[in-house]
């Protein structure tokens, strides 16, 4: 087991040095929406709080590094701490008044729609985050303190390095009480309660961790285009793309969404490729996946795995 | 700002609102029946939509001419789609038929995409165009028929879920679903029939504002959002309420317009949203608490 | 010694009284029971004291404490645990995490709360089936479940909604032990009970509500023969343990 782990971690180190920049570029957007939905998974997926608006801490996180950068050059990589922590006062903007008024399932799911869509049209019309046109950040070069550098490789160990911390959170959280009390709570709120779970509490600190970790992705995704604008921050399509990889690779699940990433980040790039031409075609792809998991496997790819090995050895131990 | 500019506003937003209407109540009519949020239901509208335009343009006939095939058409697609694939999971938890909707409604809006590009595509309509006028007032004749027609087919729905047996069918399913089970109603065969009208009727309305609409891939996602929002806000289940609220949403978003800047116009909308789902989330009409 | 005293507690859903200037007490260490007629207000008086409903009117004590307003996860710390009259387990965690989840209340430490699962699993029955989905349990298990599930947060009142509802004169039987063995433990319970005798085997006093009003009150066999509650049950056979 510890060999696998040494395999991986040493084919992960040395991959960036031996591919082409295309693949690396790939590696990198598997890697990034990997990340984006373990976020989203600890309020998603752990506390069962199915949010359709994720976008919206994306792109606090996103405007508030850049423009942090373009208007007092402040360093992306405090400008991404901000944006961070504005992420987190956002959830519990949110968060507070949704589970305060009891918005659940569908419900709320909506409503976390339309906040993000709100953030989109203030941030379409607003003069200080440049309106339709949004922020050019300026190059810089090879500049690490700025969050900048001409090889993707600078790119893929940052996002790699969230990655794992963001896994490790989540593995802390899947471990102990913290996890046990989201998933008491998203199983069942009531009964929760009745053991003793403080549920609003518990909600609110799960959307306080996703949104601050979302809000990094959003300053990373700004970092590594240059370019960020109201649609493809905060539109809907960005919220749709950071939970379908917790859904395809199991929700509640420490490594669903990064194994969700691996199966869709390459079909996307292939379907890119073969069907060409208009902006989201790749979308369909995962439409039909969308479809296929929910019917045949709504545990996600991993949760089915999980149940798999559960069965066998249960059945081990009826047939010794 | 000018009286006549508001009253303009308010009757073009009544307008639109009776177009939205159609949509929200055959939304509603998927909720009510099935429990299953609809997302495709944008979706549905926008096929109407390309239908329409490809019928009229083969046929060089006049797009009204289209409705019943495009009706026809999207009943057909409804069914096969609850047939097929919502009947499988409709013992499922609630997000997961979301999703699958979701995945139906991102799949052929990309399909569509692929298919007919993003351009936008109209609809060229010589009679019946134009405009009418009132005093000082000013209206789009497609517009005023649009409403017309979406007012005239939402009676029909009305009429078709109370009166004819197919009709009692349907609500007595949504009312009792293992008492209708029990009964020998075939639940799967009303899910269909049922997701295949409302798919007919958010294509009418689709067909009948292609003269005054762009024709894109994309143009369902709007409307779809904006039909939660209005089944929200009258309340999930109850036809009347998703009625009137889309009229109150047209206004909203019409006087949004005008009040605001163009691309505001839907942050009443949004807003509306948010305070209904806070204060009075069963919606101004609605029946049980969900 | 802390008792737990309702005074004067109603409740009413629109036009609907569910439960009307309701007052009694409940003394450490003994089983009430509480029976009557469907719709009579038994699980409403449990949703009052448990914190899941408001009372419109009264109060509630425990001890010298007030529980009026507070939520139902801060009643349950105060030491007040309850089942429910439909089982709901945590369907897709393994039965030790679902009693784990509640361990977590007093006990913070993984090792130790994992120990303590594991010996409530085992006094419940359930240690065969600790790593089964709890989804996957039988009725019986369910309820054996919520019984774990609620001990693990050190009650000193327990609040048992018909919790043998459904199960077989067998697993009645061993059902009525366990609660009994719980009562042994140093546990206060009210429980709900749909018929006589189980009721008259399990409680020390006994209260029979109808129509949100407690009409009797007392010991078993004085409550089954008050005509006021012969009338209540009327159609509805009875007999003594």
């Amino acid at each position: 087991m510890l060999f696998l782990w040494f395999s991986v971690i040493l084919i992960a180190i040395l991959l960036p040095f031996v591919l082409p920049p295309y693949f690396v570029h790939v590696l990198i957007m598997i890697l990034f929406y990997g990340y984006l939905g373990t976020s989203w998974n600890i309020l998603g997926g752990y506390a069962g709080q199915f949010s359709f608006g994720h976008a919206a801490f994306f792109g606090i996180g996103a405007y508030t590094s850049a423009l942090a950068f373009v208007n007092w050059q402040i360093s992306p990589w405090i400008g991404m701490v901000f944006g961070g922590l504005l992420g987190m006062l956002l959830g519990l903007f949110i968060g507070s008044l949704c589970f305060h008024y009891g918005l659940r399932g569908p419900y709320f799911a909506l409503a976390t729609l339309a906040f993000s869509e709100l953030l989109r049209l203030i941030s379409l019309n607003l003069e200080l985050t440049g309106k339709a046109i949004g922020i050019l950040i300026p190059l810089k070069g090879n500049d690490p303190l700025s969050f900048q550098h001409e090889s993707k490789i600078f790119y893929y160990f940052v996002i790699l390095l969230m990655l794992i911390g963001a896994l490790w959170v989540t593995r802390r959280i899947d471990g102990g009480k913290i996890g046990d009390y989201l998933s008491a709570l998203r199983e069942d709120e009531d009964s929760a309660e009745a053991i003793g779970v403080n549920t609003f509490a518990y909600k609110l600190l799960a959307i306080l961790i996703s949104g601050f970790l979302t809000a990094l992705g959003g300053t990373f995704y700004a970092q590594y285009f240059l370019y960020i604008d109201p649609a493809v921050t905060f539109g809907v399509g960005n919220s749709i793309e950071i939970f379908l990889r917790p859904i395809v690779g199991g929700m509640g699940t420490v490594y669903g969404p990064i194994i969700g990433a691996f199966v869709l980040g390459p079909l996307g790039e292939l379907t890119r490729g073969m069907l060409g031409g208009y902006q989201g075609v790749h979308l369909m792809i995962y439409g039909a996946i969308l479809v296929g998991v929910i019917i045949f496997l709504p545990k996600g790819i991993y949760g089915y795995f999980i149940s798999l090995r559960k069965r066998d050895k249960d059945e081990k131990l009826c047939h010794p | 700002m000018d009286t006549n500019i508001l009253v303009q506003a308010i009757i073009s937003g009544l307008l639109m609102g009776g177009v939205y209407a159609l949509v929200a109540v055959s939304l509603n009519l998927i909720f009510g029946v099935m429990k299953i949020i609809n997302f495709a239901h944008g979706v549905f509208m926008m096929l109407g939509m390309y239908f329409t335009y490809w019928v009229s343009v083969f046929l060089g006939i006049h797009p009204y001419l289209s409705l019943l095939i495009s009706m026809s058409a999207l009943f057909v697609i409804g069914f096969l789609i609850q047939y097929g694939l919502i009947n499988r999971i409709i013992e499922a938890p609630e997000h997961n038929q979301l999703l699958l909707t979701l995945g139906i409604a991102l799949f052929l809006e990309n399909l569509a995409l692929f298919l007919w590009s993003p351009n936008f595509r109209m609809v060229k309509v010589t009679t019946l165009a134009g405009a009418m006028h009132a005093g000082d007032l000013m209206f789009s004749t497609p517009r005023v028929i649009a409403f017309g027609a979406a007012l005239c087919m939402t009676v029909f729905l009305y009429l078709f879920l109370m009166k004819t047996s197919c009709g009692k069918a349907i609500r007595a399913i949504s009312q009792d679903r293992e008492g209708a089970h029990v009964i020998g109603i075939h639940r799967k065969i009303i899910y269909s029939v049922a997701f295949g009208i409302g798919a007919a009727c958010v294509a009418a309305a689709g067909t009948m504002i292609t003269p005054f609409f762009y024709i894109t891939p994309t143009v369902g996602m709007v409307f779809v959002i904006t039909a939660f929002v209005i089944v929200v806000l009258g309340g999930l289940g109850s036809f009347w309420g998703a009625f009137f609220g889309a009229l109150i949403v047209g206004i909203a978003e019409s006087l949004g317009e005008v009040l605001l800047s163009g691309s505001l116009k839907q942050v009443p909308i949004y807003s509306i949203f948010i305070l209904t789902l806070l204060l009075r989330p069963k919606g101004l009409f609605g029946k049980k608490h969900v | 010694m802390s008792s737990l005293k309702i005074e004067n507690l109603s409740k009413s859903f629109g036009g609907l009284t569910a439960v009307h200037y309701v007052t009694f007490h409940v003394r450490e260490g003994e089983i009430l029971g509480l029976i009557g007629p469907n719709g009579s207000g038994k699980t409403t008086l449990f949703n009052l004291i448990s914190g899941f409903l408001t009372p419109d009117t009264g109060s509630i004590h425990l001890g010298e404490e007030s529980l009026l307003g507070l939520k139902p996860h801060q009643i349950c710390k105060r030491g007040i645990g309850r089942t429910f009259q439909i089982v709901k387990p945590f369907s897709n965690l393994s039965v030790m995490r679902n009693v784990r989840a509640a361990v977590f209340n007093r006990e913070t430490e993984i090792s130790r709360a994992n120990r303590q699962s594991e010996s409530l699993l085992e006094f419940v029955g359930l240690w065969s089936k600790r790593n089964e989905p709890a989804g996957n349990l039988t009725l019986v298990e369910r309820k054996r479940l919520e019984l774990a599930r609620s001990l693990a947060t050190h009650p000193k009142f327990l609040l048992l909604d018909e919790v043998m509802a459904g199960l077989t004169p067998v697993e009645q039987k061993q059902m009525i032990e366990l609660v009994k063995k719980i009562r042994e433990g140093g546990i206060t319970i009210i429980v709900i009970e749909h018929t006589m005798r189980i009721i008259m085997t399990l409680s020390d006093r006994i209260l029979v509500l109808c129509f949100g009003d407690i009409i009797a009150q007392g010991d078993p066999r004085d409550v089954a023969q008050d005509p006021n509650v012969i009338k209540s049950y009327l159609g509805e056979k009875y007999s003594f343990a």
